[in-house]
């Protein structure tokens, strides 16, 4: 197994763990993202079991960008401490959702890899991570950098963030050179996933360290 | 892959524009953060003084209340027993016999006073124990004066209030009963504590000439102001309502 997938399959590993641990020591409102890390896992696996056995598996991806997008969602709401954001955020699961379905079923026939569906998402999740960027508790003796919800949301923005910039191109570069335009996918996709759960790993871990110092 | 240059320019740009975006995001919510942050300690440190000021208050207003008790109450008790022991003559048997249990009953009365003026001692203990002990003590004293009929009434389960509000509240109630007993020449002063869905009511009203609102507000005095001020401290909602020679009623709402 390449090194990449080592590292790859095992951040998702260690921050199931993590978000387990934190959620045992009381933190009861991380369990959104531990359940999206377990559903990611399975997924992964799923997809690389496919890829061996040489079976389709893109269609699988249109449910999981719905699911993965309402339990992203959940967790930010439970992170933005303002009601009416709160709201619009919970608004957008079951729009989102419908939406991102009909697209699938129209444009994808649940055959081709949901594109605009993720890109979709992508655009959402980065806007609400900039808002819970832009609204962190404020903790008297801590520093910012010692806060869970900015290593977590940072590496969601970054991610998305980045696979937004390229999923704007990537149509264009794949009529140039398909192969060529995969590699280069490879090449961006890779890195930003290791950055997405080390930064997970990180906020985990600085949550786990920490007090429990709210119900929320 | 990219034969034309344009393409490297387009990703080129597209990653400096996704990389510029991201650190100017970082930059601003760090900024934003510390903005935040030193607002909230700012406002802890006036909250810490505004607390210190209504212990201090409370304790001077205890002493006051001490000093007078000690002058009016136990210093005439006290004097009256010196006079008792000064005049006492033991040639006659049954006036000595009648002014020594005279003594006995004022030296009981001495020990009372000074038991119930020690209690008033522990202004901070009677918080420890409780707002609503520490204001039926108040009205206790408002009753003791003699002047009004004050009344405490605790209507349903009150649950616990924290201490450095209780200390704020309780000040603020002080406040009140003291313009009440200075300023409205009433003769019932009721004190109601209650909840209201998620809301502790505390209202204090009495039948007294009342006076203009606005006015009071806007004048140079304190008073008042001081009022608002330590309701907005602790997120309560202050009601002044009162009207020239029907009264006032003062209501405080603290979010439970």
């Amino acid at each position: 197994m390449e090194w990449y997938l080592v590292s790859y399959y095992g951040l998702i590993v260690l921050s199931i763990v993590l978000s387990f641990v934190a959620i045992v020591n009381g933190h009861k409102r991380y369990l959104p993202l531990l359940l999206v890390l377990i559903f990611t896992q399975l997924v992964e696996m799923y997809a690389q079991f496919s890829i061996l056995k040489d079976r389709p598996f893109v269609w699988m991806y249109h449910f999981f960008v719905c699911i993965e997008y309402s339990l992203l969602v959940l967790y930010l709401r439970l992170a933005i401490n303002i009601k009416k954001v709160g709201r619009i955020i919970i608004f957008t699961i079951p729009v989102f959702v419908i939406l991102s379905l009909l697209v699938s079923h129209f444009f994808y026939h649940f055959q081709d890899f949901p594109g605009i569906n993720i890109c979709t998402e992508g655009f959402l999740l980065f806007i609400f991570c900039v808002v819970l960027l832009f609204n962190l508790d404020v903790v008297e003796d801590e520093s910012i950098f010692s806060n869970p919800d900015l290593w977590i949301a940072l590496g969601i923005l970054i991610f998305e963030g980045g696979t937004f910039f390229y999923n704007g191109v990537y149509t264009k570069l794949l009529s140039i050179d398909a192969d060529k335009a995969m590699e280069l996918f490879g090449l961006i996709n890779k890195p930003l996933n290791l950055c997405l759960y080390s930064f997970i790993n990180i906020g985990l871990v600085c949550l786990i360290k920490k007090k429990k110092y709210t119900t929320r | 892959m990219f034969d034309k240059k344009e393409e490297i320019y387009y990703t080129v740009i597209f990653t400096s524009a996704f990389v510029f975006i991201l650190v100017g995001i970082i930059i601003f919510a760090l900024v934003l953060y510390l903005k935040r942050k030193r607002n909230h300690l700012a406002d802890r440190a006036e909250f810490k003084n505004m607390l210190l000021a209504s212990q201090l208050e409370i304790r001077e207003q205890t002493l006051q209340y001490i000093g007078k008790e000690l002058h009016d109450n136990i210093g005439q008790v006290a004097s009256l027993i010196k006079i008792n022991l000064n005049t006492l003559q033991l040639t006659d048997l049954q006036k000595a016999t009648q002014k020594i249990e005279n003594t006995k009953e004022l030296t009981r009365q001495l020990i009372t006073d000074i038991k119930s003026l020690s209690l008033s001692l522990g202004g901070d203990r009677i918080i420890q124990k409780g707002l609503l002990k520490a204001i039926e003590t108040e009205v206790d004293r408002l009753n003791k004066t003699g002047q009004f009929a004050a009344s405490f009434l605790v209507q349903g389960n009150i649950p616990f209030i924290e201490n450095d509000t209780s200390v704020i509240l309780f000040r603020m109630v002080q406040e009140v009963l003291n313009n009440m007993v200075k300023h409205s020449n009433a003769k019932h002063i009721n004190v109601t504590a209650g909840i209201n869905e998620n809301l502790f009511i505390l209202a204090l009203s009495d039948d007294g000439i009342g006076f203009n609102v606005n006015e009071e507000v806007n004048s140079d005095g304190a008073g008042l102001r001081n009022l608002y001020n330590r309701a907005s401290f602790i997120k309560a909602q202050l009601s002044i309502k009162s009207n020239i020679g029907k009264g006032t009623n003062i209501s405080i709402a603290l979010p439970l």
